[in-house]
């Protein structure tokens, strides 16, 4: 019981801090705090089935673009918000659906490279749909809710998000997922149905983007495909990896490093994702489970030393 | 009709040239060598800036295709080494290699792309009523060069007979005696050349820019996946086919979407025939 | 009373070569079934084939008169065939309570025993809240048998068993299948090269060549089969 109420009890303050970032910082600033927030909320699907499965999807970007662009354009169709909101993530839902069923074939590595692919199509598809998308240059996506509502929306997704992870981690959903990323093979054999789990483990990570991307637009107001192209699935992956996949919060923390790094320091064009890339690396070598897991390591290091002392 | 599918088998042959340095990479050492792209970009900065400086374009070329084996070796020494034993680790490694490279392009020559030029891109072969721009044939024929030199080292030198041993398994091949570092080192040799020969083929025909590898890595992972991860001749089948159906597409259906051909074709592979791809769905219990 | 599990005609081939050649037995609740044959005779790919690793070329497998062949390795499971591996392949980083948990939960309602009882049965006592990876290679074999009993099998296969085991732990882990056997009322399929571990607890032994059957009796007509010991037992 423990374990739910500090769980769940972290989901509400990040919440908290969420809009207390929204409300509080403004002009550079609230737009990292808008970034960190979308990418917490985006991430925390990503960490259902990259975190849990070990599964590398490259497709998050995708989802994330494919719900800020088609609640865009329903919203310019008429629907009312809440409508366009639920159908384009229902599509996306099914749209990662569709590239499951094809890609869950593949393993590993394979679908790192498949996935990376659809998004690359994606992009395609953003970029030269210029009727719908409004081309390389994008679109601006009208005012579905007040700004203020906006804001709430994303402050309660980022707890709301992180308490349904949890809940997702500690099921039996969970479990069979974590089977699959020590050792597939021997968990299908132990009777985990592994293709109709990924599949809805795709399929819930596409949801969370899809919603994501929803908000972005409608906190940003304008859309455009270099938002969505497959180096920021990369930089999901990599923001995920650097936080310690799997873990609760590690949505947050890759977040926060990735985005803060790219958006905050100003270090000139590409500096700043030369120095991701080798953090990336010095944690994937150091730290195999990410900072989170790292500070976990230390800690029990730590205390072992006290205990003996 | 001719044109198209000529224009199919020099897009085939530029991938063909990538994939192979992908999928040597990956029989020795089971990594998705994502950073393939950055090498890619750097070599082909290195012939342009080495042109601009006022070298003849053959040893310009050089200094490029030296310039990617270096860098593909350099990525070998820095980070792959470190990570043989833990291959999970490695699409991580790889994504931080490419950010790395691609910045540091993005860093050293800026954002905006670079028009490279070449003693024969004036050049127009016509040949049985074909028309093929010097860069194009140029392209073709290196890739030609550079695969048959590829496969008589492979084929012909105890070299290359013990790459493909460490290619088939790195556990025996260890225990009959090769030495196992040298070999990956050496296959990131054989792949940095082929990135830099494919640099300087194709650069001249799109522009030098940090992104200009992006689509041709994609394209050249899939003829790896279609080909089989670890497979030359795979991987040289595989290029020409899907050099041919993004041909095909962007002649009579839409040139923007070009690489979502190849897309379709990779998913229609893996509806149809999950088992007809050779490793992709990977190890199975025995 | 009809078998348990009918294997009919099976048939595995990879590309053109049959990895097994049209196999047929029956085996009872109960019983223990030793597989013996020269490596490469398709032993593992037959146990393959009965826990759905491989889709069989042609042939059934069918369980208490239900097909359970050709569905995949989750299907045979919750059917309840259960199998564990010639190299040993276990979650490594998580403790064998984990492990077991997973396993119960797939048990689709089928009696299985308790993690203390299973621990007891195998002789792990202790160490069922160790992450598997530090266990010993011994514990790690019996630890894969114990994930593949909680998923409540009524047909259990185990491919070479007591590989690197001495002859105590041989003759403890035969003692344990024994009893799952008779406590269970598992069928047990186990392929090993141990004689002296495997002729004591086989019921019936059926010995494979070639991917065909080349004999089937008890451990005592086995031995005394002269087909046999020329193409496999004599070379031991």
């Amino acid at each position: 019981m423990r374990k739910h109420a500090s769980a769940l009890g972290s989901s509400a303050l990040l919440s908290v801090l969420a809009y207390l970032a929204l409300t509080g910082l403004q002009g550079d600033q609230g737009q990292v705090a808008l970034l960190v927030v979308v990418w917490t909320i985006a991430l925390t699907g990503l960490n259902v089935i990259l975190g849990l499965g070990g599964y590398p999807s490259m497709a998050h970007a995708a989802f994330f673009g494919g719900g800020a662009y088609l609640s865009a354009i329903l919203l310019e169709k008429g629907l009312s918000m809440t409508v366009a909101a639920v159908v384009s993530v229902a599509a996306i839902m099914l749209v990662g659906f569709l590239v499951a069923l094809v890609f869950s074939r593949t393993r590993g590595q394979y679908f790192a490279i498949g996935t990376m692919f659809f998004t690359a199509v994606a992009f395609l598809v953003f970029t030269n749909a210029a009727e719908f998308t409004g081309g390389p240059t994008g679109r601006p996506v009208d005012l579905g809710y007040s700004l203020d509502a906006t804001v709430v929306l994303l402050a309660v997704s980022v707890g709301a998000g992180l308490a349904v992870f949890h809940l997702i981690s500690v099921s039996r959903f969970g479990d069979r997922l974590r089977a699959i990323r020590e050792d597939e093979d021997l968990a299908q054999h132990l009777g985990v149905p592994t293709a109709r789990v990924k599949l809805l483990a795709v399929v819930v990570s596409a949801g969370f983007a899809a919603w994501a991307g929803v908000l972005f637009g409608q906190y940003n107001g304008v859309i455009a495909p270099s938002q969505f192209t497959f180096v920021q699935s990369f930089l999901m992956f990599v923001a995920l990896g650097l936080g310690g996949a799997g873990r609760l919060l590690a949505p947050v923390v890759g977040a926060l490093v990735v985005i803060g790094l790219t958006q905050l320091l100003n270090l000139g064009p590409g500096v700043s994702q030369i120095v991701l890339g080798v953090l990336f690396i010095a944690v994937t070598l150091l730290a195999p489970n990410g900072i989170l897991g790292g500070i976990t390591a230390l800690t029990r290091k730590v205390r072992r030393k006290e205990a003996v002392a | 009709m001719i044109q198209v599918l000529v224009n199919g088998v020099f897009l085939g042959c530029l991938f063909a040239v990538v994939a192979v340095g992908l999928t040597l990479v990956y029989g020795v050492m089971e990594v998705p060598n994502f950073a393939h792209a950055g090498v890619i970009v750097l070599a082909a900065y290195a012939t342009w800036s080495a042109s601009a400086a006022g070298l003849p374009f053959a040893l310009a070329a050089l200094v490029g295709i030296a310039c990617g084996a270096a860098v593909s070796v350099l990525t070998e020494v820095v980070a792959y080494r470190w990570i043989i034993d833990n291959p999970a680790a490695a699409p991580a490694v790889a994504l931080g290699l490419m950010l790395i490279l691609q910045n540091t392009a993005l860093r050293l020559f800026g954002g905006e792309g670079r028009s490279m030029d070449t003693p024969y891109d004036q050049v127009l072969v016509e040949f049985g009523g074909v028309s093929l721009s010097g860069v194009k044939v140029a392209l073709v024929v290196l890739a030609v060069l550079a695969l048959t030199a590829l496969h008589l080292i492979l084929s012909r030198t105890s070299l290359g007979r013990a790459m493909r041993a460490v290619a088939q398994d790195r556990g025996a091949a260890a225990m009959l005696g090769i030495p196992m570092r040298r070999q990956y080192t050496l296959a990131f040799l054989i792949a940095g050349l082929l990135a830099g020969i494919a640099a300087v083929a194709y650069a001249p025909t799109f522009q030098v820019s940090p992104y200009m590898a992006d689509e041709v890595l994609l394209s050249a992972f899939v003829v790896v996946v279609v080909g089989g991860l670890g497979s030359v001749w795979g991987a040289v089948a595989g290029g020409l086919v899907l050099g041919v159906v993004e041909g095909l597409g962007s002649a009579y259906l839409s040139s923007a979407y070009q690489s979502a051909f190849g897309f379709l074709l990779l998913v229609l592979i893996l509806v149809l025939k999950p088992g007809g791809l050779r490793g992709a769905t990977g190890r199975r219990v025995a | 009373m009809s078998a348990l599990l009918t294997v009919d005609r099976v048939v595995k081939r990879f590309g053109g070569v049959a990895a097994v050649d049209g196999v047929s037995f029956t085996l009872d609740a109960g019983s223990v079934l030793g597989l013996i044959g020269p490596n490469g005779s398709g032993k593992t790919t037959l146990l393959g084939v009965l826990a759905g690793t491989h889709e069989p070329t042609s042939g059934t497998v069918t369980l208490d008169g239900k097909v359970a062949s050709g569905k995949g390795a989750h299907r045979a499971v919750h059917a309840g065939i259960a199998r564990t591996f010639q190299t040993t392949r276990l979650f490594g980083s998580w403790t064998l309570r984990e492990g077991l948990r997973l396993a119960h939960g797939e048990r689709r309602g089928r009696q299985a025993w308790s993690d203390d009882r299973l621990a007891d049965l195998l002789g792990l006592d202790g160490l069922l809240d160790q992450p598997c990876a530090s266990l010993t290679s011994a514990a790690q074999r019996l630890a894969m048998i114990a994930l593949a009993l909680a998923t409540g099998p009524r047909v259990l296969l185990l491919d070479e068993p007591a590989v690197g085991m001495d002859t105590a732990e041989a003759a403890a882990l035969a003692d344990a299948v024994r009893r799952a056997a008779d406590e269970l009322d598992v069928a047990v399929v186990v392929v090993d090269h141990n004689m002296q571990f495997l002729m004591p607890l086989a019921d019936t032994v059926l010995v494979m060549a070639a991917g065909a059957v080349l004999a089937e009796g008890t451990p005592e007509q086995i031995r005394a089969d002269e087909a046999v010991i020329a193409s496999y037992l004599g070379e031991a």
